[in-house]
């Protein structure tokens, strides 16, 4: 009993969840830390490799992105055809949150709304702190382009590179568009910030 | 209710899921038209989309429970939704 009252203690320990570990990536020794669950190179790999190009999605057809300058390398060395950009990091965003633990149960939440109270049974762990959702794995980027993509098609992109404001909140979080539609336009995506925005949402 | 902008989902106040918000046709709330109190007529399914800027959350477990697919329409801004991350 005591030593499971500890085990939850320990899982429950602020420090113990958010300390961070670099782990060297077994498959390609690129280092990355423990609040990942994979090796992002590896990832941006996998997604080179993977051969299925016509996913649908919501009967548009899926962009792919990769990230890093190995997937591109191995991309182009597969003689699949690029659109490279720039990921660049943007001060524009930002998404506040707030960590609190219950002092009885142990259970961690994350919160992101000031008006969310909470009682005396709940102590801060991360007090309200602002962070920036454009930062990326690697500022070089791509999407890959399907040899029969026809001029002024309309397609998903779950990973878009470039920035793009999805929405304000009147407490002072602005939202990076990360998934929308676009229409591609023979050299470039149009990315239609309507389709993904986050002011609202309806469905 | 609570909403999670990243995955859309929303909840009652007290941790209930009520519904994931996705729709593909991408009609924007102001280009509807009204046919309720608050509820507008989207052009592209001529579905019934509900405000749920005036419902409570039983209310919305009410609706939802009759109609699992009702349509709903949230914004950020409005003084009954909190977010959550």
């Amino acid at each position: 009993m005591l030593f499971k009252r500890l085990l939850d203690i320990f899982r429950t320990n602020p420090n113990s969840q958010t300390k961070k570990v670099e782990i060297t990536c077994t498959e390609c020794g690129y280092p990355y830390d423990n609040e990942i669950e994979e090796c992002l190179q590896c990832w941006y790999l996998k997604i080179v490799e993977d051969e299925a190009s016509d996913k649908k999605s919501d009967n548009l057809r899926v962009i792919k992105t990769i990230r890093g300058e190995t997937a591109i390398k191995a991309a182009k060395t597969k003689g699949l055809k690029l659109l490279e950009l720039k990921a660049e990091v943007s001060d524009e965003f930002k998404v506040k949150y707030k960590k609190v633990q219950h002092r009885k149960t142990g259970e961690i939440i994350t919160i992101g709304d000031f008006r969310e109270g909470h009682g005396w049974e709940w102590k801060t762990l991360v007090n309200w702190t602002y962070k920036n959702p454009s930062k990326f794995f690697s500022s070089y980027a791509a999407y890959v382009i399907p040899n029969d993509l026809k001029k002024g098609e309309h397609v998903l992109i779950n990973d878009v590179i470039t920035n793009h404001v999805s929405g304000r909140w009147n407490q002072g979080d602005v939202f990076r568009l990360s998934k929308s539609e676009a229409t591609w336009t023979g050299e470039d995506f149009y990315i239609d910030v309507s389709s993904y925005a986050t002011g609202e949402f309806i469905g | 209710m609570k909403i999670n902008p990243s995955n859309k989902e929303l909840y009652t106040d007290s941790g209930a899921f009520l519904k994931r918000l996705h729709c593909p046709i991408s009609v924007m709330w102001k280009d509807m038209s009204e046919n309720g109190s608050n509820t507008r007529m989207c052009s592209g399914c001529e579905k019934t989309i509900h405000d749920t800027e005036h419902l409570s959350d039983a209310e919305l477990e009410h609706l939802l429970a009759n109609d699992p697919q009702a349509c709903l329409k949230v914004n950020l801004n409005q003084d009954n939704v909190k977010i959550f991350h």
